[in-house]
């Protein structure tokens, strides 16, 4: 899968278990030293308006075997090619850290699918007994969570988008991602923190990002436990719901980064497989929270530090 | 059938009552479905938003959200039986940019009812009292779940004032729309229900109109969120209320009357809230 072109970008980060060369320095990552072997490429380049072929088509996405194309207007149009190139087409005026940013959510997601990783919507942290990884939806608390144990001490793998592979043997581990939370302005209160010292995720956002290089972990760790958090108005309270086999399919399905792309990019058999062998392999839990906008980041923490140190 | 049958409506004008009947109907047995697994989503919830979409709506900024709103629109209208409750006002009250698109629509239900009867259930709803309501209703600029501070859950709704947001759903040109009145659904269910599953496109036989009916009944919805909670409600307060008309008489003073009537007394006149000297009936 190694980028057979000669003339790779100058600058070399490593991200996912990846060593990637890119045409501008990416400071969010990790560096690599310059001799790494390269397995992917962040370039300049032409991207179709359209992709050929039989594609699936959305809003801002199109995707294709071996293809994604997702763009935004006003920053750029970016290409993903067989998991082992992302093209990017600034739009004019564009700036660096809108390209960056835009370029580490959705084409990431797909070169990711495209190498057959098996990326989730998690942050994850390091513990005694393993990778414990928080699933869930925008907004519902992973980056904050995160972040709050990162305060307790514990290491962080990963922020937004947990990867995970299989060694030889078929145990799936957590890579390290990039070492930034990306927090609002009320999830940065919430840990104590300014949010104006910190700068934004993009310039025209009020989301910030927080750096995390003392806390990261930077080899990959075996999974220990999944938490899927949710919002429920039912109860007053917290509560974990372990869940069987089945159960954690689906919501590992449910929790796939950009699970939208499986079906054009036509992987989602095997993408399956992967999700059912992590959910034989690993106890999962669903998190309930009452939406009330109160976060009770130490109860929570607490109750899942008791569940996973078990 | 393709296209999006959007459920629209004022925030607390019989939106979700129309969702609880319509779970009955397309897949009730003996039983009421459960009030927390109706299956009619917020269009402005940011899941379903974001599938479509291929980004997060968390990494874009509003603008970026905006720009993609009616081709996100565009693709959900490929599936089949795309049915979204929705509160935003037809065109954006702030520019009149269409938040709509025509194309996407199968049709659209417009849940109307009495505003100071809205005053009252939204006020309640808020946990806000009922001035600072009002002159929520009376803002021609309001907006919904707009936060730059923190993730909403949602994405922002424009909503307008409640006069602009029912002349910008039942005015909207080229929009298949359909008008219910709250007080009609109460007075006349099964005749008013049938008519809105008509012209919707919904099963519409007597008995399964009927027994739907039955089984989402303000009682029967209340009881449910009684004795199991309702994921909808906000800060612990009952959703399922009161579900009648005419609580206002009770609540509101001639002055908050007067402030409703004084924004709205064209639109209240229209639809047979006010009398011709004006008024509230």
């Amino acid at each position: 899968m190694a980028p057979t072109l000669d003339n790779l970008p100058p600058h070399r980060h490593r991200v996912y278990g990846l060593t990637v060369a890119t045409w501008i320095p990416f400071p969010e990552l990790e560096s690599a030293p310059a001799d790494a072997p390269v397995d992917a490429v962040f370039r300049l380049g032409e991207v179709p308006a359209e992709l050929g072929g039989s594609k699936f088509n959305g809003a801002r996405f199109q995707a294709g075997p071996g293809r994604l194309l997702a763009w935004i207007d006003g920053v750029a149009r970016y290409l993903a090619v067989d998991g082992r190139e992302i093209l990017v087409q600034p739009e004019p005026g564009a700036i660096e850290g809108d390209l960056r940013a835009l370029l580490l959510c959705s084409p990431m997601g797909g070169l990711l699918h495209q190498r057959g990783l098996l990326p989730l919507h998690a942050s994850v942290i390091a513990t005694p007994r393993g990778a414990v990884v928080f699933l869930g939806n925008s907004g519902r608390g992973k980056s904050t969570l995160a972040a709050h144990f990162a305060r307790r001490g514990f290491r962080v793998l990963a922020d937004d988008i947990a990867v995970i592979r299989f060694d030889g043997t078929g145990k799936p581990f957590a890579e390290p991602g990039l070492p930034q939370f990306k927090l609002w302005p009320n999830s940065v209160s919430e840990l104590g923190e300014a949010a104006d010292t910190l700068p934004r995720l993009r310039p025209q956002m009020e989301k910030r990002t927080l750096a995390f290089p003392g806390s990261f972990c930077r080899e990959p760790l075996p999974l220990a436990r999944l938490y899927a958090l949710e919002a429920d108005n039912q109860s007053p309270d917290i509560h974990l719901f372990p869940q069987p086999v089945l159960d954690r399919v689906r919501l590992l399905l449910d929790h796939t980064y950009r699970a939208q792309y499986l079906p054009g990019l036509g992987i989602q058999k095997a993408h399956f497989q992967s999700l059912s062998r992590v959910a034989a392999a690993v106890p999962l839990v669903r998190v309930t929270r009452p939406d009330d906008g109160k976060f009770r980041l130490q109860e929570l923490a607490d109750k899942l530090a008791a569940d996973f140190s078990q | 059938m393709k296209g999006i049958v959007w459920l629209a409506s004022y925030p607390k004008s019989g939106n979700t009552w129309f969702r609880a009947f319509l779970a009955n109907l397309l897949h009730g047995g003996e039983q009421p479905v459960d009030i927390n697994a109706f299956d009619t989503n917020n269009f402005a919830a940011r899941p379903g938003f974001d599938r479509a979409l291929g980004w997060e709506t968390s990494d874009l900024t509003l603008a970026e959200v905006e720009r993609a709103r009616l081709a996100v629109q565009e693709v959900i209208a490929r599936e089949e039986g795309a049915v979204f409750k929705v509160h935003e006002a037809f065109t954006d009250p702030r520019d009149g940019r269409p938040l709509f698109s025509l194309p996407a629509t199968r049709a659209a239900l417009y849940f109307l009812r009495h505003p100071l009867d809205v005053a009252v259930s939204f006020s309640h709803h808020r946990g806000k009292d009922l001035d600072n309501t009002i002159a929520r209703m009376n803002n021609p600029q309001a907006v919904m779940a707009a936060n730059d501070d923190d993730l909403d859950l949602q994405l922002p709704q424009p909503l307008g004032s409640w006069g602009s947001h029912v002349r910008s759903w039942v005015d909207a040109p080229g929009l298949p729309v359909q008008v219910l009145r709250y007080e009609d659904m109460l007075a006349r269910p099964q005749e008013m229900f049938t008519a809105a599953c008509r012209f919707a496109g919904f099963p519409d036989d007597p008995a399964r109109v009927a027994r739907a009916l039955e089984h989402s009944r303000f009682e029967v919805l209340q009881q449910q969120e009684q004795a199991k909670g309702f994921r909808e409600s906000v800060g612990g307060r009952a959703f399922f209320r009161k579900g009648q008309a005419g609580a206002w008489r009770e609540v509101l003073s001639p002055a908050q009357v007067s402030a409703i009537v004084q924004h709205h007394g064209e639109v209240m006149r229209r639809f047979g809230y006010l009398n011709a000297d004006g008024t509230p009936v």
